[in-house]
C-alpha cells in the first residue's frame, strides 16, 4: 500500500493508483543515494501523472509526467536525443520527468536534465543527468499541453 | 584527501577498473578523461549537487497542489 505523500487517501489507496510497479535503484536518487526501492503507479484522480513512492522512507514520494505526452516539444525532443546516444529509447524504456512545484503561481517544472528511466524488464530505474547545458532544470510546463 | 600531482598526459587508477587521465592543463582549468565502467555514473560535482537540490524540493509536493491542474 502506498504511503506518505498520499497517507490521506490511505484508505483509498487501491482507488487511487493504477499499474503499480515495484522498482531498483541501485544507486539510489541524487539527494537520496541510499534509498533504492521505490514503487511507481499512476493516479488515478489526477491524470496524466505518475507518483513515485519510496518503500523505505514512508514520507518521500514525488510526481513524474511520462515523457510521451510532451514529446513533440523542442527541448524534450532535443532530450530524448539526448538519451537515445545513451542507447536509451521509448521502446525499451519508460522515461519520465521529475515535476516540482512553482508554489507562487501553483504551475509545475519539470527536470529536463536529469529524466528518470525505468528499465521495466529488470524493473530498475535511475534518474541519468544528461552533458547538454541547453536542457534545464526547470523547464516550464504547459497545463493545456498535458 | 589525498592529494597527488600529475602532469598531462600522466593517470590514477581507482580501484580496478577506473583510470582519470590528465589530457590537458591550461590556467585556471584542466582537461580530464575517465575511464569507467558504464554502470559508474560520472558527473560535474556541481551539476550533481543541483540535481540533489532539485530532488529535495521535488519530493516535498503535495498532492493537494495537482488540484490545480485537474480538468
Amino acid at each position: 500500500m502506498i504511503q506518505g505523500q498520499l497517507a490521506m487517501h490511505e484508505e483509498h489507496s487501491e482507488e487511487i493508483l493504477r499499474n503499480q510497479m515495484e522498482i531498483r535503484l541501485p544507486f539510489g536518487l541524487p539527494g537520496f543515494e541510499s534509498l533504492t526501492r521505490f514503487l511507481v503507479a499512476e493516479l488515478v484522480d489526477f491524470p496524466p501523472f505518475h507518483f513515485l513512492q519510496s518503500l523505505e522512507e514512508r514520507e518521500l514520494g514525488m510526481l513524474l509526467l511520462d515523457v510521451n505526452l510532451l514529446q513533440h516539444e523542442e527541448n524534450i525532443s532535443l532530450m530524448i536525443k539526448e538519451l537515445e546516444k545513451r542507447k536509451i529509447d521509448r521502446n525499451s524504456h519508460q522515461i519520465f520527468l521529475i515535476l516540482k512545484l512553482v508554489s507562487e503561481n501553483r504551475t509545475f517544472t519539470a527536470n529536463i536534465r536529469a529524466p528518470f528511466v525505468i528499465e521495466p524488464e529488470m524493473a530498475t530505474a535511475s534518474q541519468i543527468i544528461l552533458e547538454n547545458q541547453s536542457l534545464g532544470f526547470e523547464y516550464p510546463l504547459d497545463p493545456d499541453a498535458l | 584527501m589525498l592529494v597527488l600531482t600529475r602532469k598531462a598526459g600522466e593517470s590514477l587508477r581507482i580501484g580496478s577498473n577506473i583510470i582519470i587521465t590528465v589530457l590537458e592543463t591550461s590556467p585556471g582549468s584542466i582537461k580530464v578523461g575517465i575511464n569507467a565502467p558504464q554502470e559508474i555514473p560520472v558527473h560535474r560535482e556541481e551539476v550533481y549537487k543541483r540535481i540533489q537540490e532539485e530532488n529535495r524540493k521535488a519530493m516535498g509536493l503535495n498532492l493537494d497542489s495537482l488540484k490545480s491542474f485537474k480538468k
